[in-house]
């Protein structure tokens, strides 16, 4: 396939390639909702609920630039909410991206053109707010739960995730507006789409090779390391060392546990069930607070 | 120059490439530097990978771990194969679909 101008494989990337820019926008968004999961699995340890943990904490006041909003009571509402504001852009992202893709072969997407007959101005838009809520409601989520998470030095982890989603996404942002002012023109025989273009596919590979370093530290396995309690045979020693890790990898693709939660985040009556638990919650919490002050 | 391209020939990655196709110098080095950290990176982190498949004594935490780890090859890739054969993903000479 590799063959120097085998038509098999230019016509198999031809084929492949507009689905795999697809497949990267729809993982973004899957990614911000693992990360978000990683939190709450950190908070939540071996046992217990986030929404119980946290409704004990005093109310999070709003970072700077939106700090004239009320303060909010974290708690079992709280968490529900920050849980669908996070799966609305991991839905809402790939629905866009798979949007794109139809609507460019039939010329309406008109990309990296901000002109408002088109879909790219509306898609940058709904984007833009998508993923202002859900980083808005992660940043409250980790004020909340400071504490709890600061053994795990979330920032670091937030960092090498946040800066994969917003470097991509505002280097976008910025191309896109540097070429609607046609300040990119064409090298070579490239035109100028392609090159603004190719610009930032070859940012992104230099910083997912430095992420890559990163992402060694940050992520790291060593304090997952437990002793060997069984020895290993003597005999297919590779193969038994080869298939847990087939069998973790089965584990990690299967998406059962993602979907059960997105189900039981967009229940109905998931809200209601939240605001029960707050309100017995704090009705209680306040007896408590009022016996030891007094 | 510019026909031979578009019909595909050469590896991409690499000096074999630069005996197939005559392509300017400066073009091929972004091929091969991009392919090269593009290859780096994944190595790096599906090397990581398996060692948290290998120890993986925290399912819940290090089963999104791994997911999210996986951004970097999946980007990269990505990345590479859209700048490698641009004109199909740009759309600009090629529109997707046209077959």
């Amino acid at each position: 396939m590799w063959f120097p101008g085998c038509p098999v494989f230019a016509l198999t990337i031809a084929q492949v390639a507009p689905y795999l820019n697809v497949a990267r926008d729809a993982y973004e968004g899957y990614a911000l909702w693992c990360f978000f999961a990683l939190l709450l699995a950190y908070v939540e340890g071996e046992s217990g609920d986030c929404g119980l943990l946290l409704a004990r904490k005093p109310p999070v006041r709003h970072p700077l630039p939106l700090c004239f909003l009320p303060p909010v009571q974290a708690g079992p509402v709280f968490v529900l909410w920050t849980k669908r504001v996070v799966l609305q852009f991991a839905i809402i992202k790939p629905l866009v991206a798979v949007l794109s893709l139809v609507l460019q072969p039939l010329g309406l997407l008109g990309e990296q053109n901000f002109s408002p007959t088109r879909a790219y101005l509306y898609f940058t838009i709904i984007t833009n707010v998508s993923v202002f809520f859900a980083l808005w409601f992660l940043v409250l989520f980790y004020l909340a739960a400071r504490d709890e998470l600061k053994r795990f030095s979330p920032v670091g982890k937030f960092l090498a995730i946040k800066s994969i989603l917003f470097f991509t996404f505002w280097q976008q942002m910025l191309i896109s507006v540097l070429n609607h002012y046609e300040v990119l023109t064409g090298i070579g025989a490239w035109t100028q789409r392609e090159f603004s273009v190719g610009l930032q596919d070859f940012a992104i590979c230099v910083e997912m090779f430095l992420l890559s370093i990163v992402h060694i530290f940050v992520f790291e396995f060593q304090s997952y390391v437990q002793p060997v309690s069984a020895v290993l045979d003597t005999r297919f020693v590779a193969w038994q060392m080869f298939r847990p890790v087939v069998r973790n990898f089965a584990a990690t693709v299967s998406q059962r546990d993602v979907l059960s939660q997105a189900r039981e985040v967009l229940r109905r009556d998931a809200s209601m069930t939240a605001r029960k638990q707050q309100d017995a919650l704090l009705s209680g919490s306040e007896d408590d607070g009022d016996g030891k002050q007094t | 120059m510019r026909s031979r391209f578009v019909q595909g020939r050469g590896v991409g990655i690499g000096l074999p490439a630069m005996l197939v196709t005559r392509r300017e110098l400066w073009e091929q080095l972004v091929y091969d530097v991009t392919g090269g950290l593009a290859i780096a990176a994944c190595v790096g982190s599906l090397l990581l990978i398996v060692a948290h498949l290998r120890h993986f004594s925290n399912p819940r935490q290090q089963k999104l771990i791994v997911r999210l780890l996986l951004m970097v090859p999946i980007y990269a890739i990505d990345s590479f194969f859209s700048l490698r054969w641009r004109e199909v993903t740009c759309g600009s000479r090629v529109a997707p679909f046209s077959r």
